[in-house]
């Protein structure tokens, strides 16, 4: 089947059919053993056995995949982190802006992608395809390769080739035909039909992108398509529009006088402070904010004391709470507390969700209560008069929340000018007030209440010498 | 390796992965067959004209509801989430069997998945086709869905990739994209052998350009072999990713009977048995039509059936579980929705979901019923039927009792939701049947390989 001479082109190499791959891996052998280097077996399926015969090596592909896998999964973590952390930081919930465990499916399905476009593209690439001309494919006989029949194919460009030689050498291994390859004696080209017709849809594919380029950064008169109109006019009232419909021409209406918004009736004016109120408070107050703030608002509560351990072991860092006592806090209005407790501030979350208004009054009518308790702790009486320790006492033991000393009324009866004022009790009686009424009254407060305020005093346990304090410093407040 | 014998050979490679007296050119025979035919049997005619027309449908309800807004469906407060989403977890279900198929079996070195592979990894890529179209239409929007990608806009916004949803886009391209190249790179031998035997010049060229020069050089075949197995080792892990984060959905979520931990199992044994009860359903009929009753054998179809027997019961275990977590959690939201999801005004959907996926496979004990088409065939479409219930009752019935009365509400589809998904099986067989007609439906190269002569016996030593 040699032909020495052929006006095709330039000769390829030689190509030998086997019929059976038992045979063709042992040619394998063969040709390798000869001293082969630029030769190929051609099968319709993966021969198994054969790359041994061969001495095919082992690819590389694998590490190629395993490098943009790991090229993936950073990128993935950079761009997640980039994204969501840096340049459009999501707030939710104040959950933290980059938590990995959010992140990892996407991690994941980056790390995925890009190992098998390497995988599939690699190994194209390594391949040299795709190469959609080839010498062999003008080999009629190889058009089996695809189908039944296997192929050695020895190329003219091997340094040991000498095409009779091949030819023995092919057939001595069982090969049962073998034949010459030549390359195209033309250049192997696109068909010149179909050339034509891809400098046509070139042109075609320009157009589009002309037009966009046309109109970039352009303004026009016309005005827009609207594709789906049901969507971009829709019947309805806009806050700057027009209608007939009412007198003074205006889409949006001004609110009838005496609107309220919504939820806001429920505000504090309904609220009665008392015992029972203030108990409340303190039993919400244990619950939702002693945890921080600590039972005695100095802001030493348990989670305080053991975030601040573990921010001194380097662990976390730790704003502490605050010490809602303290003369800031004792200035604030009740409508500052209030929104603080609602809303929240600085890393103190909202409570605004947990605590029903009323409940959140109470905390603050309560809080007011801790204030005043505490405010004389650490004064050094030593050296005051007894009018002196009393008006600290009034101060400190809750007594000025509800009373004051000029004359104005807050919830309980101004104390000023007390003694020797006739007053009318509960029961409607009248009663001239003396000491023993005052006393009295401070040890046991409802026993004889004053008409027209709300039976709401505390009982303050008080020793006897402050009993005489505070007696004193009332008599003194003409 | 053995030393010999034709012996070690058939315990091997059993007969009846390829039945009759086939040799190499025999299968390729068989296979290219179908496509040189000069007209395909008269049953693609009848399936693809139906399927077109109902494709028109599917063309006809998007442009309805892109033009008038997503209003047109039945989703509504409190239940947001309807039949869209139903079928998009329905569809990506489906189309888990074919990666399962091609990669996992293929691990495991499950030869008998040769006969099917190529068949179930094109009815996946239709199917995720069919599932990602249901999201992107959805957002009423659609010309906004490239907002779903980590692509610059003008908003200067990046999205959320903290959402679940953001985790489903990336899970379900990336599926598609790498369940494609799969394909693809197992077509590319089988390109070059209808290439070689192409007589028209239009043929020649078309699958000429698709395989790529391929020449089957056996140091091209060394890293294929190699990417084939890379592909498939990276393709195991993903398929069960997948429907774990379409579970996610759900499972992340804080509503009574989506808020568990046991979605993401349950949701891939799911989807691996509505798989295979599709790859039946299709290759039933398709192995009669197109003559391929030797290369997809009874031994494939009894493998399958057995399959969805084994997921079936997980799935089964796993309503069962559910209630079992309702009941333990001591959670009265959880108890209330699962008593409902069983006995309340979606009761129906739940018995025919679990009668449907836990009661009909059961029969599958039987060899006999295993290997009768017939019933199989019904089977298989009874799975199907059941696995779409299941995704309706997740779904409805988690979020129609809301937790205030006063929003509950009796979901019903509108004739738009039913022609949706009606014509959505339209674009599915559509595809399909193109595939069947212009594609090699089974893997040529790799069924010549599980014949006993594709292995050299080393006699001659």
């Amino acid at each position: 089947m040699t032909e020495t001479s052929n006006d095709n082109g330039e000769l390829y190499g030689v190509v030998a059919e086997f019929d059976d791959v038992t045979t063709l891996c042992n040619a394998a052998e063969k040709v390798r053993e000869a001293g082969y280097t630029k030769w190929d077996c051609h099968t319709p399926f993966p021969v198994h056995g054969l790359d041994d015969s061969m001495g095919v090596k082992f690819t590389k592909l694998p590490w190629v995949v395993l490098a943009m896998g790991l090229t993936g999964c950073t990128l993935a973590v950079l761009m997640q982190w980039w994204m969501n952390a840096v340049d459009y930081p999501y707030d939710i919930s104040g959950k933290p802006r980059w938590s990995l465990p959010a992140n990892v499916p996407i991690i994941f399905e980056m790390t995925v992608l890009f190992s098998a476009f390497t995988a599939f593209f690699g190994m194209w690439i390594a391949n040299g395809l795709p190469l959609w001309y080839h010498p062999l494919f003008r080999n009629k006989r190889f058009a089996r390769v695809t189908d039944d029949k296997f192929f050695v194919a020895i190329e003219a460009a091997d340094d040991l080739f000498d095409s009779s030689k091949a030819h023995d050498f092919l057939k001595s291994l069982g090969a049962s035909d073998t034949e010459d390859v030549y390359h195209s004696a033309e250049s192997a080209g696109l068909p010149g039909s179909l050339k034509g017709k891809l400098v046509v849809m070139a042109c075609l594919a320009t157009v589009p992108l002309s037009m966009v380029y046309n109109s970039y950064g352009k303004t026009t008169t016309e005005p827009r398509v609207h594709l789906v109109p049901d969507m971009d006019k829709q019947d309805k009232f806009r806050a700057q529009g027009q209608t007939s419909l009412f007198a003074d021409g205006r889409m949006s209406r001004a609110q009838v006088e005496g609107t309220v918004a919504q939820g806001d009736l429920d505000d504090h004016s309904n609220n009665v402070v008392n015992a029972a109120f203030i108990d409340r408070g303190e039993e919400r107050f244990n619950i939702y904010c002693s945890v921080c703030h600590g039972f005695d608002g100095k802001g030493d509560g348990t989670v305080h004391r053991r975030a601040t351990e573990l921010a001194d072991a380097g662990h976390a860092s730790w704003i502490p709470p605050s010490n809602i006592i303290l003369g800031l806090y004792a200035d604030q209005s009740d409508e500052e507390l209030y929104s603080t407790i609602t809303d929240g501030i600085r890393t103190m979350p909202g409570y605004g969700e947990q605590i029903p208004k009323k409940d959140r009054w109470a905390i603050i009518a309560y809080v007011r209560a801790l204030q005043m308790a505490q405010k004389g702790d650490s004064v050094d009486t030593t050296g005051m008069t007894s009018e002196q320790r009393g008006e600290l006492l009034f101060d400190s033991q809750t007594c000025s929340t509800c009373h004051t000393m000029n004359g104005a009324r807050v919830i309980g009866p101004p104390l000023n000018g007390l003694l020797g004022q006739e007053i009318t009790l509960d029961d409607d009686t009248t009663l001239v007030i003396d000491e023993t009424y005052i006393l009295n009254s401070i040890t046991d407060p409802m026993a004889q209440a004053r008409k027209g305020y709300p039976k709401a005093m505390l009982q303050v346990e008080l020793t006897d010498e402050d009993l005489t304090d505070l007696l004193n410093y009332i008599k003194s407040q003409k | 390796m053995a030393n010999s014998a034709s012996a070690n050979n058939l315990d091997i490679f059993p007969e009846d992965l390829v039945q009759g007296t086939n040799d190499f050119h025999s299968i390729t025979e068989t296979v290219c067959g179908v496509i040189e035919a000069p007209k395909p049997p008269k049953a693609w005619y009848i399936i693809f004209g139906t399927a077109l027309a109902l494709l028109g449908v599917l063309g006809a309800m998007i442009v309805y509801l892109v033009t008038t807004g997503v209003g047109v469906w039945g989703n509504n407060q409190p239940v947001a989430w309807g039949w869209p989403i139903v079928n998009f977890v329905f569809w990506v279900g489906i189309g888990h069997a074919g990666t399962l198929i091609s990669a996992v079996l293929f691990l495991f070195r499950q030869d008998w998945r040769t006969g099917i592979n190529r068949f179930s990894e094109a009815m996946t890529i239709f199917a995720v086709v069919c599932a990602g179209m249901f999201p992107a239409i959805h957002v009423g929007r659609v010309w906004f869905i490239w907002w779903v990608f980590p692509l610059p806009n003008q908003m200067a916004m990046w999205p959320n990739f903290r959402s679940p949803l953001l985790w489903d886009v990336f899970a379900v391209s990336t599926y598609f994209s790498v369940s494609l190249l799969f394909w693809y790179m197992g077509l590319v031998p089988d390109l070059a052998t209808v290439r070689d035997r192409a007589i028209s010049k239009t043929k020649r060229f078309w699958y000429g350009l698709f395989s790529l020069g391929w020449t089957g050089s056996n140091r091209q075949w060394h890293r294929y072999e190699r990417a084939y197995l890379l592909l498939a080792a990276l393709a195991t892990p993903l398929v069960l990713s997948v429907h774990s984060v379409v579970s996610f959905d759900f499972a992340t979520s804080q509503l009574a009977g989506w808020h568990t931990t046991i979605f993401p199992p349950y949701f891939v044994a799911g989807a691996i048995f509505s798989g295979f009860a599709m790859v039946l359903t299709l290759s039933i009929p398709a192995r009669k039509i197109f003559g391929l009753e030797e290369l997809i054998t009874l031994r494939h179809i009894d493998n399958m059936t057995k399959v969805i027997m084994a997921t079936g019961m997980m799935v089964g275990y796993a309503y069962a579980m559910e209630f079992f977590m309702a009941w333990y959690s001591g959670n009265e939201y959880e108890g209330f929705t699962f008593i409902n999801r069983a006995f309340g005004p979606y009761a129906w959907a739940y018995w025919i979901m679990v009668s449907c996926n836990v009661l009909s496979p059961q029969i599958f004990w039987f060899k006999k019923i295993r290997r009768n088409l017939v019933v199989v065939f019904i089977m298989s479409l009874f799975v199907n039927v059941g696995m779409w219930f299941e995704r309706f009752v997740i779904t409805v019935t988690s979020l129609n009792r809301d937790f205030l009365p006063s929003s509950w509400h009796y979901f019903t589809p509108t004739w738009v939701d039913i022609l949706t998904l009606v014509g959505s099986f339209g674009l599915f067989f559509t595809l399909f049947m193109l595939f069947c007609r212009f594609l090699p439906q089974v893997a040529i190269s790799e069924v010549k390989n599980v014949l006993p002569q594709a292995h050299p016996h080393h006699d001659a030593h």
